[in-house]
């Protein structure tokens, strides 16, 4: 489908056009109580243009940084694609809630503002009210979309004809995980060109691409995965808000059952909430055979949630071959490989011995290894030792590629190419043409020169009775005493456990490391919420070892990230506490 | 009738007693205590933000003021509400 590029579309707003008049091409929310409520393209353009007039009016200029801070709706998408009309740049940024640290949120915010030098920030009145903080730091101009004056811009005021491919689609901040958030610049040649490879991977046609996104949209995942890939393909789409999935994940499910849907991308910890959450007798009610595409990417794929959700899906009559790993990045626009859709991927089991000299030898009992598939078309990729130098396939080196979708740089800032190649980070190889993720090369453990990789021990250890799933962190200390690395886990644990269980757990986690033949320094139990994570969930490793060693990592009485905040209050919900409650009394009321 | 007075001492018992959620052996003269103290901290404008709640917490407080005030309050969107006021608004709301 790519073949020809000068075929392609060569900006969102002509696709929104033509989608005006495409059959298929719909856009449909679904709020918490199951209803929908359709947003037509016709409304959309005359939307986009009444947002237009608001940014001009508010002194927004081609060129110009727009920020947005606004939750999944027909605001946010009016607004943003408004920006791209009058050819200046959105830019979305997570919004606060009534359980953020805004002190934190307000200085993170503040400093992604400045890095973009944006001076108008589109946001609704509920937002604005949190911002008070941000407000009182920055020159900053607020626009609240309740204060439109819901005129369209003048046709002098735009030209469709100017708009082309190299203009800036939007501003990415990436995830942060190191410092804060870099201002990613995407180009509409970036997002058109990976939105096709992306179709031109999927098993539908274009036009039969119909998606259900529950992401935010201020995720790459969310904004390229799951609003502009059926934008481009002019199919249809269902939005749900991530807050709205969080409090009731059967949403998703009962979407993909109503409208027959084929495509849907989340990351792992979803897989597991679902099938944590809706209970056998609810899944009799779906129906999930038209599904040909259940992607799963943003973080490492846990063997365990995938078995669990596949058999718990089976009734509704789930087809276990349209899950797939897939693996992408902000700097690469998004997706950069897909796995294989026509069979379920069973991971590559490796020796343990021969993985951490950085080779890759099958062993049965091994330590498990998920494709990622095979590059979408437009890149290339090429594994390089630290040296530099070129390795062959069953070699595990540092993942390099380079191709269009590939982002020209940080905005006003350097280019992200060494040598005309982006290294991703992460640590890889090639296997049978088809690309294998081992984990961020900066969280890589070297002990006594071998190569160990956190985030299976972290799965492990997750499985572990008392031991809060995907509240691990596996690293390596320098140990004076040794002269020599050695093993650190900070691991959350359940509440309720007695003083026995903990010491009986301390010993199983310090077993499982010693086992493995690792050394260790210290296995730390922490109490629930301790640990830190960034505004998409991924756990902060190092700033999280960091704070142990300078004695700061206590009790987190904040969430720093509002989908991971909705992640716990999804996991309790009110039945359970009601429940909770009502059985403490009880006890109470029998001691 | 729940007024906005009566329902604002509610709310900060609730609050109060919200401690024994994270500290189940906190004893109930400490629990006075703190209440006492959240007369002179905690006003209608307080910001949610500022009362140092994690989420399952917050959602504590939700469900035992549905019980002190025999409402259902799941439909609030608890995350999208700035102020004291406007969780006594809500829930004002649910009892007319």
């Amino acid at each position: 489908m790519i073949g020809d590029y000068n075929q392609l579309p060569k900006h969102l707003i002509h696709v929104i056009l033509e989608n005006t008049s495409r059959n298929n091409a719909s856009i449909i929310f679904m709020d918490k109580t199951e209803n929908y409520h359709d947003y037509s393209y016709l409304e959309l353009w005359s939307d986009i243009k009444i947002a237009a007039n608001d940014l001009v009016e508010s002194g927004v200029k081609s060129g110009d940084v727009v920020s947005l801070i606004l939750p999944t709706s027909k605001e946010f998408l009016s607004y943003f694609f408004a920006a791209q009309l009058i050819r200046a740049i959105p830019a979305a940024i997570y919004p606060p809630s009534s359980i953020t640290n805004l002190d934190s949120w307000s200085k993170k915010t503040k400093s992604m503002l400045e890095s973009v030098d944006s001076k108008v920030l589109v946001t609704n009145k509920k937002i604005e009210k949190f911002c008070y903080k941000l407000k009182s730091e920055t020159t900053l101009k607020f626009f609240c979309t309740e204060d439109s004056s819901r005129e369209e811009i003048s046709k002098n005021s735009y030209d469709l004809e100017l708009l082309n491919d190299n203009d800036i689609c939007f501003i990415q901040f990436s995830s942060g995980t190191t410092g804060n958030p870099k201002p990613i610049v995407i180009s509409q040649k970036n997002a058109i060109l990976n939105v096709y490879a992306i179709i031109d991977s999927l098993p539908s046609d274009a036009e039969d691409v119909d998606v259900v996104s529950w992401l935010p949209l201020y995720h790459d995942m969310g904004l390229i995965g799951g609003l502009m890939t059926p934008i481009i393909g002019g199919s249809k789409l269902v939005l749900i808000k991530p807050e709205d999935f969080i409090y009731k994940p059967s949403l998703w499910l009962r979407a993909i059952t109503d409208h027959r849907l084929h495509t849907t991308t989340a990351p792992n910890f979803s897989y597991g909430l679902v099938a944590k959450r809706i209970s056998k007798e609810e899944i009799q009610k779906f129906n999930l055979s038209s599904m040909n595409a259940f992607l799963c990417g943003a973080e490492m794929v846990q063997h365990k949630t995938v078995e669990k959700f596949l058999e718990f899906l089976k009734p509704a009559k789930l087809n276990p071959n349209s899950f797939t790993p897939v693996y992408g990045m902000a700097e690469t626009t998004l997706a950069i490989s897909f796995g294989d859709f026509k069979k379920f991927t069973e991971p590559l089991k490796l020796d343990p011995v021969f993985f951490s000299e950085g080779k890759v030898v099958e062993n049965e009992e091994g330590i498990p290894v998920y494709s990622v598939g095979k590059l979408l078309k437009t890149f290339q990729a090429r594994i390089i030792s630290n040296d530099g130098e070129v390795l062959a396939d069953d070699e595990i080196g540092n993942i390099q590629v380079v191709g269009p979708c590939v982002s020209q740089g940080i905005y006003k800032g350097d280019s992200l190419l060494e040598n005309g190649w982006l290294d991703t980070g992460d640590k890889g190889f090639f296997h049978k043409d088809e690309l294998y993720i081992c984990g961020r090369s900066k969280d890589i453990m070297i002990i006594r020169g071998a190569n160990f990789y956190p985030s299976f021990y972290e799965e492990k250890i997750s499985e572990i009775n008392g031991v809060r799933k995907g509240r691990v962190v596996v690293s390596s200390l320098y140990n004076e005493a040794t002269d020599s690395e050695e093993i650190i886990v900070l691991a959350e644990v359940n509440k309720e456990l007695t003083k026995e269980r903990r010491d009986e757990l301390q010993k199983t986690l310090n077993d499982l490391i010693l086992k493995e033949g690792l050394p260790l320094l210290k296995v730390v139990l922490l109490e629930t919420g301790t640990l830190l994570k960034t505004s998409s969930g991924k756990i902060q490793r190092k700033k999280n070892v960091d704070h142990w060693i300078n004695k700061t990592l206590e009790k987190s009485k904040f969430q720093n990230s509002k989908l991971n905040t909705l992640y716990q209050i999804g996991k309790i919900n009110l039945l359970n506490i009601k429940n909770n409650i009502f059985n403490q009394e009880n006890n109470n009321a029998n001691n | 009738m729940q007024t906005t007075e009566t329902l604002f001492e509610t709310f900060k018992n609730v609050l109060a007693l919200s401690n024994k959620n994270n500290d189940p052996s906190i004893s109930s003269e400490r629990i006075a205590e703190i209440r006492k103290e959240l007369d002179s901290r905690i006003l209608p404008e307080t910001p949610l933000a500022e009362l140092g709640l994690d989420s399952m917490t917050m959602t504590w407080i939700i469900v035992k003021l549905e019980e002190e005030l025999d409402v259902d309050a799941s439909g609030i969107s608890i995350f999208e509400i700035f102020d004291v006021q406007g969780l006594m608004d809500e829930l004002i709301q649910l009892r007319d």
